[in-house]
């Protein structure tokens, strides 16, 4: 219970505070609501995603790392000393549910053949090129898990505030109005039995 | 054009403790069986462990763990090179098979030069010219302490790579000045020369196959090496489907016609660069029959690096779990 003083202003006060914490739980209980909504839809895209995602690289990196294992190492690593493609990444904004959502819009540019022929081998042009394919799909799986995991982490706030103004503050209040009004009626019926008595003193004489 | 291999030189009386020593050596080399065995490890420690009573044995209680396999093949290649140059009764046979290795050098540091970056562990150190020499060279643009071959070689280099600011011309450049020196005159060794001959013949038509299959025929034209025995240039407009009928009067048609056919049905380069290893390695099994030379001292070499390179295949199919089949399907034949 809240420590108040027992008066009618403070009644009044704390009535109104109810009243609000009561349309402050039901639009945060929406939000919750909403913000599932938007998390479940999200995790099924993304599951399969990752699942197809994980797929591919992994079967591109075995295969990248078995076609390096045909050169000899130095001519691994000069093959890629100078590499020709580019990715540039813009991170914008995008508002879901008060959530800011990450939305990259990548700019990828240039070859990513960038060695000799002669010490490397076709094994490694087919990785590097399955490597470049899944590299798309790399962008949309980040942005959908960052989002998923900005989306959770507001999901685990707003259930809080939910809880603390359903479990804590509305309880709180509502049994402080209602000791107010105990308090209030008990000093209106002392009031009228002193006035009683007193009428009776002052009959008497 | 020869009709399996071509023809290489004369006997030479001198090589022969060389070719005796080789021949016992050769006795210790992976055979096919030893192969299938590794195959059949479960993992990459097993592998390590079936590698004990061979030439790899004395490297193993130094591996941290079967990951650091690369530590013990790069000691094996560098006793390899020491005991051919041990062997090798003429100066040049060892400056020849170094050579390939200085070309490597000068395109790492030329790339080294335009991205204004260390590569220093790219250098390789298996090259005439000492990593930090050579790098000391290009530090102090002394291209003239180079020898005629190299020099020509950093020129169309830095020259290729200005036409277009383009990383990769610089590669191409080496690759083609270095297929021209060792493929040339200058290498006066019948065999090695022809090993590198044959090698120029299929790393062109591999790139010819590789750049249609994967649609970048634009580049042919940049990247074909120079010395071989084909005229390759008849063979780069052809379709890919039609490549190994126009080949079929060359000793390379059984690999490409097989090799081509197994690219389109699965979509991988396994078999066409397993069939041209094992062209390479049946090249220097010819030197079997050679009792006095130095041939089977270069087939010993390369057949060593050919053993390497297997090794490394097993050991990283085994490391990332891949199937037996698949690693297989790869591996060259042993020499």
């Amino acid at each position: 219970m809240i420590e108040v003083h027992p008066t009618r202003m403070e009644l009044l006060r704390l009535k109104k505070r109810t009243a609000l914490a009561r349309r402050g739980h039901k639009l945060l209980k929406d939000k919750q609501d909403e913000l599932m909504r938007q998390l479940m839809m999200l995790i099924k895209g993304i599951k399969e995603l990752r699942e197809k995602v994980e797929e591919e690289f992994n079967r591109t990196v075995s295969r990248f790392l078995f076609a390096r294992a045909a050169m000899d190492p130095e001519a691994v690593e000069e093959a890629f000393l100078i590499p020709k493609k580019t990715v540039t990444l813009e991170v914008g904004k995008r508002n879901v549910m008060n959530v800011k959502a990450p939305v990259f819009k990548e700019k990828i540019e240039g070859d990513i053949l960038a060695y000799g022929f002669a010490t490397t081998t076709g094994e490694l042009d087919t990785a590097l090129l399955a490597l470049d394919k899944v590299l798309d799909k790399i962008f949309e799986l980040a942005e959908k898990e960052k989002t998923l995991k900005l989306l959770a982490n507001e999901i685990e706030k707003t259930r809080r505030r939910v809880n603390a103004l359903e479990y804590i503050l509305i309880p709180e209040l509502e049994e402080t109005v209602k000791y107010i009004t105990m308090k209030l009626s008990e000093m209106e019926r002392s009031d009228l039995s002193r006035l009683m008595r007193i009428k009776e003193i002052v009959r008497a004489h | 054009m020869f009709v399996r291999y071509p023809p290489f030189g004369k006997e030479k009386t001198d090589y022969a403790y060389a070719v005796g020593r080789i021949r016992a050596l050769e006795t210790r080399l992976l055979d096919r069986q030893r192969v299938e065995r590794l195959l059949e490890a479960k993992d990459a420690e097993e592998v390590l462990r079936s590698l004990q009573d061979t030439d790899y044995g004395a490297y193993i209680p130094q591996l941290e763990s079967p990951l650091a396999f690369e530590d013990m093949l790069e000691a094996e290649r560098a006793r390899a090179f020491e005991l051919f140059e041990e062997l090798a009764l003429e100066e040049e046979l060892v400056y020849w098979v170094r050579s390939f290795y200085d070309f490597h050098n000068v395109k790492v540091l030329i790339k080294s030069l335009i991205a204004e970056k260390d590569f220093r562990y790219a250098l390789s150190p298996h090259g005439n010219i000492p990593p930090e020499d050579i790098k000391a060279i290009f530090q102090e643009e002394r291209y003239d302490k180079l020898p005629a071959h190299l020099q020509t070689a950093v020129e169309k280099g830095i020259s290729s790579y200005y036409e277009k600011r383009d990383p990769q011309r610089i590669s191409l450049a080496v690759d083609q000045s270095a297929y021209l020196y060792l493929t040339g005159r200058s290498v006066r060794d019948a065999f090695l020369r022809n090993y590198f001959r044959l090698q120029a013949d299929l790393l062109n038509l591999m790139t010819v196959v590789r750049l249609k299959f994967i649609g970048r025929e634009d580049l042919i034209r940049f990247s074909l090496l120079p010395g071989g025995f084909l005229e390759i240039e008849r063979y780069t407009q052809e379709p890919l489907d039609t490549l190994s009928g126009r080949l079929y009067h060359t000793p390379y048609y059984a690999i490409f016609d097989e090799g081509i056919n197994s690219l389109r049905a699965k979509g991988s380069f396994s078999r066409l660069y397993k069939l041209m290893d094992d062209y390479l390695v049946g090249y220097l099994k010819e030197t079997r029959t050679v009792a006095l030379g130095p041939e089977p001292l270069i087939a010993y070499l390369y057949g060593k690096m050919n053993e390497i390179k297997i090794l490394r295949m097993i050991f990283v199919g085994k490391i990332y779990h891949m199937s037996k089949e698949e690693i297989k399907e790869r591996l060259p034949l042993p020499y």
